[in-house]
């Protein structure tokens, strides 16, 4: 392996080493910043004017793992200095597969902020205008694809390989969103945000069923019921027999303005979602909070293309009856078998509309201001992505002083994972409030180091998560103090 | 600020280096090994699907395979071939060969094997009015040894005159006049003959010699029919061939054998055919004429039950693991030679009947562990 690719595999599964699920900057929640009411729109900064310009006011970039960290893959062997993969001989592959689950899922997102702006209007409400640019992947590896590769297909003799939780979307929006809270009541306030959005490209896998049943005598059943929908400029070419060629990026349409605008305006593929969120003050230190928040769906119509595919296909060896009666040779055998198998899964293109839904998440939270500035949070953070169910649960202390300053630092447990601790600091200089958060610090670090590389990675990091930027904040609401006599007098 | 502070300070506290990788030492070593399992081959074949009737191969009205192979003019006898100025005159036989064809497939065989019921017919015409006496010699060979067919002399029908002019018949030659069963399960490569004819005249005493000979021509050809009625008890057919698992040492893209840690064939057959099978495979050092290692296959098809004639009433059902171990793989290299030996035995090592709607069906699973070297 070349010292290039040896640093670029490296580089892979240190991105793919990260691996919490349901991340969403819950250390954002409890901070003072414009950006919280991306998880509950009705949660509000203490500014009364805020300018998110585009690029530098927000990016967020998660990506996590379930399954592996760097010192899962790479390992030093115990008498010398040598270092080993999980691929040596001299390393036991059940170990690495003890850290693979049912369902192992790789999730990046990343969310550019191109313009925010919020304000107040009246005593207490407030309207936000946001545009965001949306990339979200995630991709669900079953856990028998693992030990089918390393262990091979013996081990399920008499059972089956289940591949039915293979997931695997990619896509591109842009969210157009509007939203405005107010308090209800003196001690609740409710947010929505509605949200228009336009679909740049998507790519998803729709997998009703897909296995590999081995039976006893070791004849395999295969069965498909799946589908693959594209949407963006993606070409799959077919042979005769209807079966794929090629599939091709057709950049034709990027090669012209107007066909680049087209594209990356996403007219043509809209949705909407919407977020709505609560916040009730139960007594003068208790604060209770709920959020739905992505519930949508794109509607993808433009550059379409559906790949089907819904067969079951029987091997149970190659019948050389013909072969012994001297009918066909075993070549003839052979191909005919492979015939049969490319004739059972014929993929069927067409160019059909089809939807696709935002990954729904669910928020319940709680704060108790220990002092008016500083308070201890727990949050509950519940997303739907692809009917998986993903829950995170996340204890913070929080200081907000005004919009000056406002700092979290978060502890959560998610996914079987229970060494996960956030940070998150804001602070304004003049109008300039710039933050920096992130759910999960690493807290133990691994040296790599060759001739020319000498860098520190998490040891445990399977999480990168990190929502950074600046906005332009003008005003600072101060909360009214209540001068309600201890005792009424009438 | 202590908030902050604090998460420093943690950081710190807890943040350390665990290990440190040195990756100028890391190991090019990527392999997997994963044991794949799959029905590889199946096949359910009637006899007559593998073995189609021809010239060589009738299946009776009984469908009892029978192998049939001809000699035509082994005889062709004129007047002028036989002597002279007797009663009794004599005409010689050439000599002459007739080959089975199935050296290739006996040189290979060792054991015992017992046809039962073959029969050697001598197809003739005969337009001699007088009585012909055949003296028919064969015998058969292999290798050094040799078997008689002792065949007393015989004589041919004769054309009743003037009615009839020629005569065409056979005679039987089998196991109630010849030693034919023994000579057939030598069995010979080849099978020579020659003879004699003598023909006794009926003329009147005092004619002229040259007159007393009738008129009259006589041919003749053989025909071999062994029907497959058998009796085999470790009847071995070994066939040795070049060792094709050795590779080139200097090859380093394909897969050798000793980067397989176990192969393994499961063989389930149910089997109609009277007839058991093992296998042994050895690796074979000719130089040291030594056997490396041997893999053996006890019953990979047991035969089926047979009935008081010798035919099959039913099947039987073996399964069979061959196993090829690291160990095996890695004495590849040091054989040359890959010896097969085949031990046929038929039903309780009695005498069975091959019928051609005999059936047999098998599958094959292949069990594979290799080592795959990703670098």
């Amino acid at each position: 392996m070349s010292g290039k690719i040896k640093y670029l595999f490296a580089i892979v599964l240190l991105v793919i080493s990260a691996g919490v699920s349901a991340q969403n900057n819950q250390t954002l929640y409890f901070m003072n910043l414009p950006q919280n009411h991306l998880l509950n729109p009705a949660l509000r900064p203490s500014n009364t004017l805020y300018i998110g310009l585009p690029a530098i006011s927000g990016i967020n970039l998660n990506i996590n793992n379930n399954f592996v960290n760097f010192s899962d893959v790479f390992l030093k062997r115990p008498l010398n200095d040598s270092v080993i993969t999980f691929l040596n001989h001299d390393y036991n592959p059940d170990k690495f597969l003890a850290k693979i689950r049912d369902n192992n899922f790789f999730e990046p997102q990343t969310t550019i902020q191109l313009l925010g702006i919020g304000f107040a209007i009246g005593n207490d409400g407030y309207i936000f205008l946001d545009v965001n640019d949306r990339i979200e992947g995630n991709v669900v590896v079953p856990g028998d694809l693992f030990r089918l590769a390393l262990k091979g297909n013996e081990q399920f003799t008499g059972s089956k390989i289940d591949l039915s939780s293979l997931r695997g979307s990619m896509r591109y929006y842009r969210e157009f969103g509007i939203g405005f809270s107010k308090n209800i009541t003196e001690k609740l306030r409710l947010g929505i945000r509605g949200k228009l959005l336009f679909g740049i490209a998507d790519a998803s896998i729709v997998n009703h069923s897909l296995g590999i049943s081995v039976g006893n005598d070791y004849t395999h059943t295969f069965d498909a019921n799946m589908e693959v929908n594209f949407s963006g400029p993606v070409k799959v070419y077919t042979d005769s027999k209807n079966n794929i060629d090629s599939i091709k990026v057709d950049d034709n349409k990027l090669k012209t303005s107007s066909g680049a605008k087209d594209f990356f305006m996403g007219k043509g593929n809209m949705g909407v979602g919407i977020d709505i969120g609560a916040t009730y003050d139960l007594n003068e230190r208790i604060t209770l909070s709920a959020s739905f928040t992505d519930l949508g769906f794109i509607r993808w119509k433009t550059d379409v293309t559906n790949l089907k595919a819904n067969n079951q296909f029987v091997f149970s060896g190659l019948n050389v009856s013909d072969v012994i009666d001297g009918s066909k040779t075993f070549d003839e055998v052979g191909q005919d078998m492979l015939d049969s198998l490319k004739n059972a899964f014929v993929v069927t293109n067409t160019a059909k509309p089809y939807t696709t839904y935002l990954p729904f998440g669910f928020a319940v939270g709680g704060s108790y201001n220990v002092t008016p500035r500083i308070s201890v949070g727990l949050l509950s953070y519940t997303r739907i992505i692809e009917k998986q169910l993903r829950e995170a649960l996340t204890l913070s202390a929080n200081l907000n002083i005004g919009n000056l300053f406002s700092t979290s630092i978060s502890y959560t447990a998610e996914n079987h994972r229970y060494d996960n601790l956030g940070a998150g600091v804001s602070f304004r200089a003049g109008v300039a409030q710039f933050y920096l958060i992130s759910d999960r610090i690493p807290v133990a670090f691994n040296r790599i180091k060759d001739d020319k590389l000498n860098i520190l990675i998490p040891d445990t990091w399977n999480t990168i998560n990190l929502r950074l930027g600046m906005n332009l904040v003008f005003g600072n609401r101060q909360k009214e103090k209540s001068d309600r006599p201890m005792v009424l007098v009438e | 600020m202590f908030l902050v502070v604090m998460v420093i300070m943690t950081v710190l506290a807890t943040g350390c280096v665990k290990e440190t990788y040195n990756m100028n030492k890391l190991s090019k070593e990527f392999q997997v090994s994963p044991t794949w399992a799959i029905s590889a081959v199946k096949g359910n074949v009637l006899f007559s699907d593998m073995v189609k009737e021809n010239d060589t191969i009738v299946f009776d009205q009984n469908k009892l395979v029978t192998i049939i192979i001809k000699k035509d003019s082994i005889v062709d006898l004129k007047q002028s071939d036989f002597s002279k100025g007797t009663i009794v005159k004599t005409a010689v036989i050439d000599p002459g060969t007739f080959d089975v064809n199935i050296e290739d497939i006996f040189s290979h065989i060792t054991g015992d094997f017992q046809v039962i019921s073959p029969v050697l017919k001598l197809n003739y015409s005969n337009s001699f009015s007088d009585t012909v006496k055949i003296n028919l010699n064969v015998n058969g060979k292999r290798g050094t040894k040799t078997v008689n067919l002792n065949l007393a002399p015989f004589k041919l029908l004769k054309p009743n005159v003037p009615v009839q002019q020629v005569i065409n018949a056979t005679y039987i030659i089998d196991k109630s006049n010849s030693n034919l069963p023994a000579l057939i399960s030598l069995p010979p490569d080849i099978l020579n003959y020659s003879g004699s004819a003598t023909l006794t005249s009926q003329t009147k005493s005092g004619a002229d010699p040259t007159d007393l000979l009738s008129a009259g021509k006589m041919t003749g050809s053989l025909e071999l029919e062994i029907p497959m009625e058998l009796k085999i008890n470790n009847l071995v057919y070994a066939d040795t061939v070049k060792n094709f698992l050795k590779t080139d040492s200097a090859s380093k893209d394909n897969m050798k054998p000793e980067d397989f840690q176990l192969l393994r064939v499961n063989l389930t057959a149910n089997n109609g055919f009277p007839l058991g099978v093992s296998v042994q495979m050895i690796l074979f050092d000719s130089e040291s004429q030594t056997k490396i290692k041997t893999v053996d296959a006890a019953t990979v098809l047991s035969p089926a039950p047979v009935d008081a004639t010798g035919k099959a009433n039913g099947s039987t059902e073996s399964t069979t693991t061959i196993e090829f171990n690291k160990d095996f793989f890695s004495s590849v290299d040091k054989a040359d030679k890959i010896i097969y030996k085949f031990t046929l035995n038929s039903t309780s090592n009695g005498i069975v009947r091959i019928y051609s709607d005999y059936r047999i069906s098998f599958t094959a699973s292949l069990v594979v562990k290799p080592v795959i070297n990703l670098n």
